[in-house]
Parts: C-alpha cells; sequence; structure tokens
C-alpha cells in the first residue's frame, strides 16, 4: 500500500518492494470505494481458540555452521544476445540429519519464459507497475549437471523447459549421507528478459538478479520444491560465493561481495572478480553509464564501505540522501538487531528505464529507486529515496542474515523490514512526517501502513502462503502493513526496551538459520519472559480482530467495549475537569468495562492512549468528550471554508 | 481618479466577488461539516484536525469511513466534496462571468475621470457605442449610488453572455496550456533543471491568463461580444512587452495568495475562541484578498488595453484590421 498518497506527491509510484506503490494505489482507488461496506466484526465473543497447535522448531538453535550452499561462479556476459554463459562448481553440505539421494534446483528465470507460464498466469504479466514484454523473454537452460569428483552426468534427460524448481536424482551410490558434502560441476544459459519483476535488460543496462541455478533448501525433513510464485521471493541457504564476471570493458559493474580485482581480456572485456561468505544468493549489475561513488561509514561499531552506483544523469546532489540513509539504517539496525556482519554493501540505483529493477534486496546489495527532480529540492519532501533504501537495508537482517522462508511466511521479512523502516525512519524525522513533509503536508509513515491495513489486511492471517492471498493486494497489505504493525503493536505492549531485546535474542539465536513465525513467538516469549499466545494465535496465526470503542459517557460513568473478539490488555486514560490524569488497566477479557467517576467530574475518557493497539481497524472511537465544546469543530468549518473560497476563486480563467 | 481612489473603488468592487465566493463556498462547506459532526461530535481528536498532523488524522478518518461503509456522516461528506464542491465551482465561473462585465464597466468609467486614464479610453468614450456596447459608461459614473448599482447590474447582465462563453473558452484555453506545459517541462526538465523547467511552465500559464484577462478587458473597451474577436484582440494586447511583464509581476501575488490558502498555519489552540477567530480571520482575509487581486488585475487589463491603444494610433479601428 506504500503507494497512492505517494503517487500524488511524487508524481511516480516506484517503491519496488510493493509497500509504496500498494499504498498509492489504495488512495486512488478509495475514491471509488466509500460505497463498500465490510461485514461487521462486532460481536462480543470469547477468544478464538488456537487455530492450530504451535508448529515445533525444527532443530536446536545454535551457532550453525553457515557454508551449506556454496558457489565458484563464472559468467560471461554477451550484450547482443543478453545472454549469460555460466559455469559454476556448487558445494552442498548435508547438515540435516537425514540421509538425500536427491537434490532440487531452482530455474528462476524460467518465470519469464512466455505469456503461458505459472508465474505468467498468476500476475497476468504485470508486476509493481510494469508488464512483461513476451517478445523479450527470460529463461534458463542447464547444459551440464555433473558430479565434479566423477564426471557423472546427473542432468535429468526430460526437462520441463518452463518450469522453475527441477529435480536431480543422485545415483543411489551418490546419496548425500549427514555431515557428506556434495560437489557439482554446472553449466547454464541465462536469457535476461526486458527488465521485469527484479531482474533484466534495458538498453545496455543489466540487473542480473536469480540468474543462475540455485540449490533449494531442505529444512524440517522435505525440500522445498515450490515453484516460484508471481506473490513470492525466494528462500536460500547460506554458503560461500566466488564469482568471476566478464563483461564489456565499458561497463561499470557491482555485485554482491568484496571486490577482487579486475583481469583486461584482449578481446575487449573485463573480467570483475568478486567474493563473499555466508551470503545466500549473488546478484550483479553492469552498465556503462554508471558512475561509482564509495563511502566507508561507521555502523553499530563497525566500519562498512558503501559504494553507490548511480546513473550519471541523476544529480550528484541527490548522493546524499542515500549515503545517509544507509548510515543510519546500518547503525540503528546494527544497534538494535546486532552489527551487519559483512564489510561492503553495494547501492544500486537503477535509471529509470529499467524501474522494475528497483527497490530489491540481495546479500551486500540492495538496488533502490532514483528520485524525481522537482522544483526547490521539494524531492526532498517525499521520502521515497529513503523508505525504499531503509527498507531495503533492513532485508539484510531479514532474510539475508535470519533466512525465513519468504514465500511461506512472507511477513516475517517484509513486516520486519517495514517494522525496522518504521523505526529508523523516527529517529531521522519528526513521526508525523516520516513519509511526507511538504509544508502542511506532513504524513507519517506508520500512517501509510495503517492505511493500508483498515483497508485490506484486517482479520487476514499473516501466516499463510504468498500465493494463498486472494489477491496481490491482499497478500501485500498483510505481510507489508499488518506485518510491521503486528510487529509495533507487540513492541508498544510489551515494552519497547523489552522487545528490541528479545528481538536481539531472536536474531542471535536464529542468524544463518531458517527460523519460522512460531521459532520468533518463541524467542520473544523467552526474551520478555511473557506468554504472548494470546497475541500470536488470533493475530497472526488466526483472523483474530482487535477492536474497542467507548461507547457512552457522562460525567459520572463511561463504558467501554470490547467488539473485537481478541481480548487485547489496553490502558484507559481519564481525565476530570480539574485536569487531573488517570490511568487504568483492563485485560480486555469481558465484553464490557464500565468506570464510575463518583464526583460527577469526568471530562474525558481515552483507550489506548498511547496508540498500542495499531492492529485495531478502528481507532478514532477510543475517546470521548463528556461535555464536547463545538469551538474544535467550528474553526475546523472556518479552515475548509478559506479552502474552498481560495479554490472557487482559482478556478475561474482570466 | 487618484491612486488611493483607485484603490477603494477597486476593494468595494472586490467585495460582491468575495461575497459571492463566500455564499458559494458556504454549501459544500456547511454540509461537510455537518457531516463531519455526525462522525466526530465528542471525539477527542476533532480538534487536531487543524493541527500540524492534520493530514495523517485525516488519512485514518477517510480509510476508517471507508473501511466502514455508508455512515450518514461519510456520505454527506462525500457528498460535499464530489458533488456540491464542483457545482460550486460553475457556479463562481458564472458568477464571475456576470461580475466581470459590471466591474470592467465601473473600472472603464474610473479611467475615464481620473489623472490615470488612458487617452484612448477617453478617445473611445467620446464615440458613439457600438451595438451591445457599453458606451461611455456614463451609469457607473453618475454620482448617486442607487444609479451607479443599477448601472453596475445593467452592466453585468450586458457582458454576462460573452463573458461567459469567455469563460468556458478561456478554461479550455488554459487548461491545454496546462497539459501543454506539463508535458515541455517534463520533456526539457532534465535538461535544464527543475528549476527552470518549472518557471518556464509558470510563465507560460501566468502569461495565458493574462491573455484571457486581456481579452475581457478588450470585450467590455471596445464594446466587442465575439469571443473569437476579443481574444485575437487580447492576444495583440498581451503579447506587448509591458503586459508580459506586469502579468508575470502580477501572478507573483495571485500564486502567493493561493499559497497562503493552501498552506495556512496551524493555529496555537484550535480549542479555544481566539483559535476559532484566528482562522475564521485568516481565512477571510485571504479569501478577500484574493477577490481584490482579480479586480486589481482587471484594472490591469484595462489600462494595458488603452495604452495598446495609445501606440497604435485609431485605437480600437487599428485592432479590428487584425
Amino acid at each position: 500500500m506504500i503507494r497512492l498518497i505517494l503517487a500524488w506527491v511524487s508524481g511516480r509510484c516506484r517503491r519496488r518492494d510493493e509497500g509504496v506503490t500498494r499504498a498509492a494505489a489504495l488512495f486512488c482507488l478509495l475514491l471509488v470505494l466509500t460505497s463498500a461496506t465490510v461485514p461487521a466484526a462486532a460481536q462480543v465473543t470469547a477468544p478464538a481458540p488456537p487455530a492450530s497447535p504451535l508448529p515445533s522448531a525444527s532443530s536446536t538453535p545454535g551457532r550453525a555452521d553457515v557454508d551449506i550452499a556454496s558457489y565458484d561462479l563464472n559468467a560471461h556476459w554477451d550484450p547482443v544476445t543478453n545472454q549469460i554463459a555460466g559455469t559454476a562448481k556448487i558445494t552442498y553440505r548435508n547438515e540435516t540429519g537425514d540421509t538425500l539421494p536427491e537434490i532440487w534446483l531452482k530455474l528462476y528465470l524460467n518465470a519469464f519464459r512466455d505469456a503461458q507460464t505459472q508465474w505468467m498466469r498468476e500476475s497476468a504479466g504485470s508486476h509493481r507497475g510494469t508488464s512483461f514484454d513476451p517478445d523479450r523473454p527470460g529463461w534458463i537452460t542447464l547444459d551440464r549437471v555433473r558430479l565434479e569428483d566423477t564426471g557423472e552426468d546427473v542432468l535429468p534427460a526430460s526437462i520441463d523447459p518452463a518450469a522453475t524448481v527441477l529435480r536431480v536424482p543422485l545415483p543411489a551410490a551418490r546419496a548425500v549421507a549427514p555431515g557428506q558434502s556434495l560437489r557439482l560441476d554446472v553449466a547454464w544459459t541465462s536469457q535476461l528478459p526486458r527488465v521485469f519483476a527484479r531482474t533484466g535488460v534495458a538498453g545496455d543496462f543489466v540487473m542480473a538478479g536469480q540468474w543462475y541455478p540455485k540449490l533449494a533448501v531442505y529444512d524440517r525433513g522435505a525440500w522445498d520444491t515450490e515453484p516460484w510464485h508471481a506473490a513470492s521471493e525466494f528462500f536460500a541457504d547460506f554458503g560461500a560465493y566466488t564469482l568471476a564476471l566478464n563483461v564489456p570493458s565499458s561497463y561499470v559493474t557491482g555485485a554482491t561481495g568484496t571486490r577482487d580485482g579486475t583481469v583486461n581480456n584482449p578481446d575487449g572485456t573485463t573480467t570483475h572478480r568478486f567474493w563473499a561468505d555466508s551470503v545466500s544468493d549473488v546478484a550483479w549489475t553492469a552498465w556503462p553509464e554508471y558512475r561509482m561513488v564509495s563511502r566507508p561509514v561507521h555502523a553499530a561499531g563497525h566500519t562498512v564501505e558503501l559504494e553507490l552506483l548511480a546513473p550519471r544523469s541523476m544529480s550528484t546532489g541527490q548522493d546524499e540522501r542515500f549515503f545517509v540513509a544507509a548510515q543510519r539504517a546500518l547503525d540503528q539496525l546494527g544497534t538494535w538487531f546486532g552489527p551487519y556482519p559483512w564489510p561492503k554493501l553495494t547501492l544500486v540505483v537503477p535509471p529509470s528505464v529499467a524501474d522494475g529493477a528497483g527497490g530489491m534486496e540481495y546479500p551486500m546489495l540492495v538496488t533502490l529507486t532514483e528520485p524525481n527532480p522537482a522544483p526547490f529540492g521539494l524531492e526532498r519532501g517525499v521520502r521515497e529515496v529513503e523508505v525504499v533504501t531503509i527498507h531495503e537495508i533492513a532485508h539484510q537482517w531479514v532474510p539475508l542474515q535470519v533466512a525465513t522462508n519468504e514465500g511461506r511466511e512472507a511477513w516475517l521479512d517484509e513486516g520486519f523490514a517495514d517494522y525496522a523502516t518504521m523505526r529508523v525512519l523516527a529517529q531521522m524525522y519528526p513521526t508525523d512526517r516520516t513519509f511526507l513533509d511538504l509544508g502542511p503536508l506532513r504524513l507519517g509513515y506508520e500512517g501509510i501502513q495503517r492505511s493500508q491495513y483498515i483497508l485490506e489486511s484486517v482479520g487476514e492471517p499473516l501466516v499463510k502462503p504468498s500465493w494463498e492471498y486472494d489477491s496481490f493486494l491482499a497478500y501485500a497489505s498483510a505481510v507489508y502493513a499488518k506485518g510491521s504493525l503486528t510487529f509495533l503493536s507487540l513492541e508498544r505492549t510489551v515494552g519497547e526496551e523489552r522487545f528490541l531485546a528479545a528481538m536481539r535474542g531472536y536474531f542471535d539465536q536464529w542468524r544463518w538459520r531458517h527460523p519460522t513465525t512460531a521459532d520468533l513467538q518463541r524467542s520473544l516469549e523467552a526474551g520478555t519472559g511473557s506468554e504472548l499466545a494470546w497475541f500470536f494465535q488470533p493475530l497472526v496465526f488466526g483472523t483474530g480482530t482487535v477492536e474497542y470503542r467507548v461507547s457512552a459517557a457522562t460525567p459520572r460513568r463511561a463504558t467501554i467495549e470490547r467488539i473485537g473478539n481478541v481480548p487485547y490488555p489496553v490502558a484507559v486514560a481519564l481525565t476530570y475537569d480539574d485536569g487531573r490524569t488517570e490511568r487504568i488497566a483492563w485485560d480486555g477479557t469481558g465484553p464490557m468495562l464500565t468506570i464510575d467517576a463518583p464526583d460527577g467530574n469526568l471530562r474525558r475518557v481515552q483507550v489506548d492512549p498511547d496508540d498500542a493497539m495499531l492492529l485495531e481497524a478502528n481507532m478514532l472511537d477510543d475517546g470521548r468528550e463528556v461535555q464536547p465544546s463545538p469551538v474544535p469543530l467550528l474553526a475546523v468549518a472556518a479552515r475548509l471554508l478559506g479552502l474552498v473560497q481560495a479554490a472557487l476563486l482559482a478556478g475561474v480563467v482570466g | 481618479m487618484t491612486v488611493r481612489g483607485l484603490i477603494g473603488r477597486t476593494l468595494r468592487l472586490a467585495l460582491p466577488l468575495y461575497l459571492t465566493t463566500l455564499l458559494l463556498g458556504a454549501i459544500p462547506t456547511t454540509v461537510a461539516m455537518y457531516g463531519l459532526w455526525l462522525l466526530a461530535g465528542d471525539r477527542p481528536w476533532r480538534g487536531d484536525l487543524l493541527g500540524p498532523g492534520w493530514l495523517n488524522l485525516a488519512v485514518e478518518v477517510l480509510l476508517t469511513a471507508v473501511r466502514g461503509g455508508g455512515s450518514a456522516g461519510t456520505a454527506l461528506i462525500w457528498l460535499a466534496l464530489s458533488l456540491l464542491l464542483p457545482l460550486a465551482l460553475l457556479a463562481q465561473v458564472v458568477a464571475y462571468s456576470f461580475l466581470a462585465g459590471g466591474i470592467l464597466e465601473a473600472l472603464r468609467g474610473d479611467a475615464l475621470r481620473g489623472p490615470l486614464a488612458g487617452e484612448a479610453l477617453r478617445r473611445d468614450a467620446s464615440r458613439t457605442p457600438m451595438p451591445g456596447a457599453a458606451g461611455t459608461g456614463a451609469g457607473v459614473l453618475s454620482g448617486s449610488p442607487t444609479a451607479a448599482r443599477a448601472a453596475f447590474l445593467r452592466a453585468c447582465r450586458r457582458w454576462f453572455w460573452p463573458s461567459f462563453r469567455l469563460s468556458l473558452l478561456g478554461a479550455s484555453i488554459f487548461l491545454t496550456a496546462l497539459v501543454a506545459g506539463s508535458v515541455v517541462a517534463a520533456l526539457v526538465g532534465g535538461l535544464v533543471g527543475p528549476n527552470v523547467a518549472f518557471a518556464l511552465q509558470f510563465i507560460m500559464q501566468a502569461l495565458v491568463w493574462g491573455w484571457i484577462e486581456a481579452t475581457r478587458a478588450v470585450m467590455v473597451a471596445d464594446g466587442q461580444r465575439s469571443v473569437g474577436t476579443a481574444l485575437w484582440r487580447g492576444l495583440r494586447v498581451a503579447a506587448r512587452p509591458l503586459s508580459l511583464v506586469a502579468w508575470l509581476l502580477l501572478a507573483l501575488p495571485s500564486s502567493a495568495l493561493l499559497l497562503a490558502a493552501i498552506m495556512p498555519p496551524a493555529p496555537s489552540d484550535a480549542a479555544s475562541v481566539g483559535g476559532l477567530l484566528t482562522v475564521l480571520l485568516y481565512g477571510q482575509g485571504v479569501a478577500f484578498l484574493g477577490a481584490w487581486t482579480r479586480v486589481v488585475r482587471l484594472t490591469v487589463a484595462l489600462r494595458l488595453v488603452a495604452g495598446a491603444r495609445v501606440r497604435q494610433p485609431g485605437g480600437a479601428a487599428a485592432f479590428s484590421g487584425g
């Protein structure tokens, strides 16, 4: 949802990571939605029983040996055919307790083979505002898959060319026992599409994401064999990578990892080498029109080399926005959740013709969005650059350190990323203008999340495979908006300090592993010392709703109703005629709370005065004035009248 | 007429224009506020709608209303903004088209009397009026307030239809220029930078607006009821260097007033009577200044028309050849 208001003010909805774009779209839509009705959930009921028993953790959390799936990649880019000729040595180390008679490979680019693939049917050929060009498709073909030591060919004889996941049976004698490793010699060809859904080519610009055959994840007793869906991202093990990237010498390159030298070849190409440890993916970009600016920054006690790759056409005056946002994100997130573990981070700003490549996270590399120049520097008041930069960098923690399954439990990474974005933004700007700050037009990023949530995802479960949501809008609203508000509600409910400490414990416990929502719940319960099933079962796993309202208030008595089905502990603030205030706590277990003021001097009653219940659908009926003055509304009327008069005068030409 | 007298005169002429905005603006405002009262009558947040975070609250209110379905308050606000406000705007076009003729006739009469009067206007006033034209403006120059009022209304009626046609055609021209200017600004923005692109668009729109205003003045000054002919003559007036400078300079206060209206300062305490009065006086002050600025612009347009004639001996006859 992060995308409607933004559309008005930025003139272009461009946040690739659904949030901003969806907000813009929703705000546009709401003009035609006013007649829509939502089934009332106002029933006084007991809390919903747990939808299902809490799943068990797969393994005992602890220090993991990180390198499960490691790759030595060689890629030759052909700018004429837009193809990558690739070879790789892939090492898979079986750290599971099971013997594996087969492996599975992910062939993501095949989603773009034509308009009939499963991915394309699900997306109707459109993704974040860009359309698939069937004349410029993408695909990946495997030319060789051999066991490296014996040279034995294990490439299946028959492969569905449109499949995004491939089963590779191993010879019976070569099944991978626990603790053993398998080393593969692989060759393939990747055709990059016209820039679409994070990857591709636009002119001589190249963004290569999900461009090589990737090992699937074996977790909790099974391979992740799910095909790639339109409303889904990725899931991978960690490993050590090297990349030798061969491109024309005029190209400026960037990639996951640390630069490890270049070699100029006699054929007019240059081989750029990169390496990285403990990463779950490698992406690269190349373009002759990049300018590169590097800067070391200090973040949470560490030094990180920031490398900005931006179009030469982008004003250098905009660079600082990216650097400042990146430094603040690395510093704050490192302080809260553990330091950024890698020495370098590459910030890629694709050109506007390659919009579809922006707004995506890869290990040690994020793709961002180019700011729209506006007169008098007004574009700085639209914090799209900051929001996208911080959001993508937040993904460096989840899923790129804590590798949750982005397809099955997308809220764990997207909800966290937007929650973290709200926190960092609140450190940089006043909270009422963390998203928009144009004179009297001020909007907080929290308000953007609330907007999406209110319209689309109240009562929507968070723990749900991405492809099972009714629509892309429902998916994105749930995992981004409800997900981030869920984290923020938990923080405000249990207390900021306790919550951050518990989250830090979650990261320490699950870094380089694959936790689930249940694991998060356990970590938070352990970290806060509180039982949180009352929250997770109805609001995260289930379809519970939070809703309170002050139904009546007189000088002697106030009545508060719980009309949602989740009993949420809440504070109630009472203000008396003499200005005295008092707070009482209500556990919300009954359908109603009556408060008596024997002195007859009650002036105002307010439920949830700290806005902790951000999952409440209607926060506007949480308070009442006992004897309301007409003056505030008259002042609003006076303001509105002046605005209307100005509009009337401005509406007549000449 | 002295400058002080002219200011007084334009202030008086701005009054009916201001009152029409007040009257027409009050209709959607009243309905919307009644709807808001139904939604927020005793809710503590209602005073925050004037605070610095008003947009955050407005979005929350709007989306909560959308999700909650069709309450009476929501329906009234929707009615006010989607139907009554556009209707008020259309009514304002009609009202301005009606008043502009009377205002221009009155200003033309002043011009004939005062030291700032253009020679061409004096000559023109001595000629026989063209059919349907205002003639000498003798009515509005007469000393009796009652007679002046009657003459003002006669002039309003006389020029209503040509003025209304000009309003509609002028709006089309302006919107076309706005779209074209936006496209051009977007195209050249990458080359010249956003500030220059914005300035170019601003200048273009200011000049087009001035052209339409000059046309309105030409109609009354020349007794020209044909909008097409008046537009052509107005273009020749507006294309003069002095006119270009005048329209650009006048665009600045007009834009400043518009900005002042849509970016009002937040009151220190909207819940107090003092806060209410501050908001009310600010809004109405800006609205009256806006109306007065329109009258001042018509005054300038009239004098630019007169100036064009002085430079072209033969006055109106010189235009007719065009």
